[in-house]
């Protein structure tokens, strides 16, 4: 059972932004351990601090209006170009946690003016839109929303999935071991070999071609993988003769599917629900096996280094999906994983679970819906 | 109020697919703007894209999602950010059978420099089957040099599914919790 956070939630106001860049926003919150952070989503949320893009189509008119709104409201300005008249502190895009979150606690520890008028000088509502100076670059589009649009995005949040806990017991299997033990470390040493179980000729791994032939049938694999200790024999291909047919299946593809049949549902041994995991980059995953939510996972877990604790939490899969997923991904070589320290841990395990979304579908979730066909 | 912008753009050079890959997925017969190929063009195929290939796809309320695919060649480059403003995302689709496919994705990267501040990117492989280098994780190397992740999928342009998958790939590299 996790304990509630002990702190109230900080509600930020963002403006200026489309849907895409607050489920971002959103995404990156939900995330945040030391404090929790929530996006202003119903009308009568009172914000706490604001977050204003001026690289939207109404550019500063949209910072104007804030200002006529809450004189005093600690802002960030958040542009891709230089503002030096920022009456802000500005973060620069392309935004990343490890400048959003520093920026927000600075806001907060020391807002950066107690009162700011807005930038005209008179107030907004009955003002023709700014021109932008010079230094600012011009509105790039024909105006595509107002504050009353940006609210209704805001209000149309994307349907995410409720958390998951971590459950008590997870069942794990010893990744050194068996066919999946021998292939994943055949592949990291780039050793070119033929497989042998039980004096039985099972696969030909070529890593320097990325190719590997099984000489089995599926089924026969699938029970080799499940075998805790087979007879597992090697012999060395070496010749000038030893290459892979060129309609060879890829070894990743293999070691992939291995990968599914050796875990099921399992943890390799070693990673823990707090060890931080972090993915070297996307697996290749139109051509892979599939596998429920990987596409999520691999979104994730490209984007940040965190726990399966975490992942489950904020993607909702399935703990045999997500565990498949860690080993599938170790046999091809593309995770990075480091023990957390025991403060990451603790922070991980209290955090209390993102609620869920329950406002009507956002573009992005009715855009997913179309394309699996719903 | 004026709707949103709501669109993706596919870009990348001369025949690596767009044009293919919008009319895979899109529920109207794709808008093209071929004409005859007159330059180096007519040694990779023999009619090109000049303005904008346009694709839509119909939403749940009414809303739309429109597919742009942009010229390949360099000279319509001008082009690319007035289309590419506001836009959800950028997809690139790398031809493997060029001669230096790096090149090209490291090319369009830089074009699009602007979109990519805001908009996540999702790179496709195309002809793999005629040429399987570079590899997903020789461009994945390549991507680290700009501090970026993105998702690489090898696709075939004329299968839906391979298509439909880089757009959901560019979904949740916006957010992996999201559902449809």
């Amino acid at each position: 059972m996790m304990t509630p956070p002990q702190t109230q939630a900080v509600t930020v106001l963002p403006l200026g932004m489309d849907e895409r860049k607050l489920a971002v926003l959103r995404m990156a919150f939900r995330m945040h351990q030391a404090i929790r952070y929530q996006l202003a989503e119903a009308a009568g949320d009172t914000p706490a601090l604001a977050i204003v893009d001026v690289d939207n189509p109404q550019g500063w008119q949209v910072w104007d209006e804030l200002r006529g709104a809450h004189p005093a409201l600690p802002a960030l300005v958040v542009s891709a170009y230089p503002q030096p008249d920022a009456p802000a502190p500005l973060l620069a895009k392309p935004i990343r946690v490890e400048t959003l979150f520093p920026a927000l606690q600075q806001l907060l520890t020391k807002p950066a003016v107690p009162a700011m008028p807005p930038r005209a000088a008179e107030p907004a509502a009955v003002l023709p839109p700014v021109p932008p100076p010079a230094t600012r670059p011009a509105p790039q589009a024909p105006a595509a929303s107002d504050a009353g649009l940006t609210r209704s995005a805001i209000e149309r949040a994307q349907q995410v999935r409720p958390a998951r806990e971590w459950p008590d017991r997870v069942e794990s299997f010893d990744p050194t071991a068996g066919l999946y033990g021998v292939l994943t470390s055949l592949y990291r040493q780039r050793r070119a070999a033929a497989v042998f179980v039980d004096a039985q000729e099972v696969l030909r791994l070529y890593p320097a071609e990325e190719r590997c032939v099984c000489c089995v049938a599926p089924d026969t694999l699938a029970r080799l993988c499940a075998a805790p200790t087979p007879a597992i024999k090697l012999r060395a291909l070496q010749g000038a003769h030893e290459h892979p047919p060129v309609d060879a299946p890829t070894a990743q593809s293999v070691l992939w599917q291995l990968a599914l049949k050796s875990a099921r549902g399992r943890m390799p041994e070693g990673v823990g629900a707090d060890s931080l995991i972090r993915l070297r980059h996307w697996p290749n995953l139109t051509r892979l096996a599939p596998l429920p939510d990987a596409m999520r996972m691999a979104a994730f877990w490209t984007r940040t280094p965190a726990s399966p604790r975490m992942a489950l939490r904020m993607l909702g899969v399935e703990v045999a999906d997500l565990c498949n997923f860690i080993a599938a991904c170790h046999a091809i070589g593309l995770i990075d994983t480091r023990r957390a320290s025991p403060q990451t841990a603790t922070a991980a395990a209290q955090v209390a679970p993102a609620p869920a979304a329950a406002a009507p579908r956002g573009l992005l979730s009715r855009l997913l819906a179309r394309l699996r066909g719903q | 109020m004026r709707q949103q912008d709501n669109k993706i753009i596919f870009t990348g050079p001369v025949g690596a697919g767009k044009t293919t890959a919008i009319g895979s997925i899109s529920e109207i017969a794709p808008v093209k703007t071929d004409a005859r190929a007159s330059d180096m063009t007519l040694a990779r195929k023999a009619e090109t894209t000049v303005a904008l290939d346009y694709g839509r796809l119909s939403l749940e309320g009414g809303v739309r999602v429109h597919l742009y695919g942009t010229p390949g060649q360099e000279r319509f480059d001008f082009m690319w950010e007035i289309v590419s403003q506001g836009a959800l995302g950028l997809i690139v689709l790398v031809d493997n059978t060029r001669p230096n496919p790096s090149a090209d994705l490291q090319f369009f990267l830089t074009a699009f420099k602007a979109l990519l501040n805001d908009a996540p990117l999702v790179i496709g492989v195309t002809k793999t089957d005629l040429s399987a280098q570079p590899s997903a994780e020789d461009y994945a190397n390549l991507m680290e040099k700009f501090g970026l992740r993105p998702p690489i999928l090898e696709i075939d342009p004329r299968d839906g599914d391979d298509v439909r998958q880089l757009l959901m790939a560019l979904l949740f590299s916006i957010d992996p919790g999201l559902e449809g």
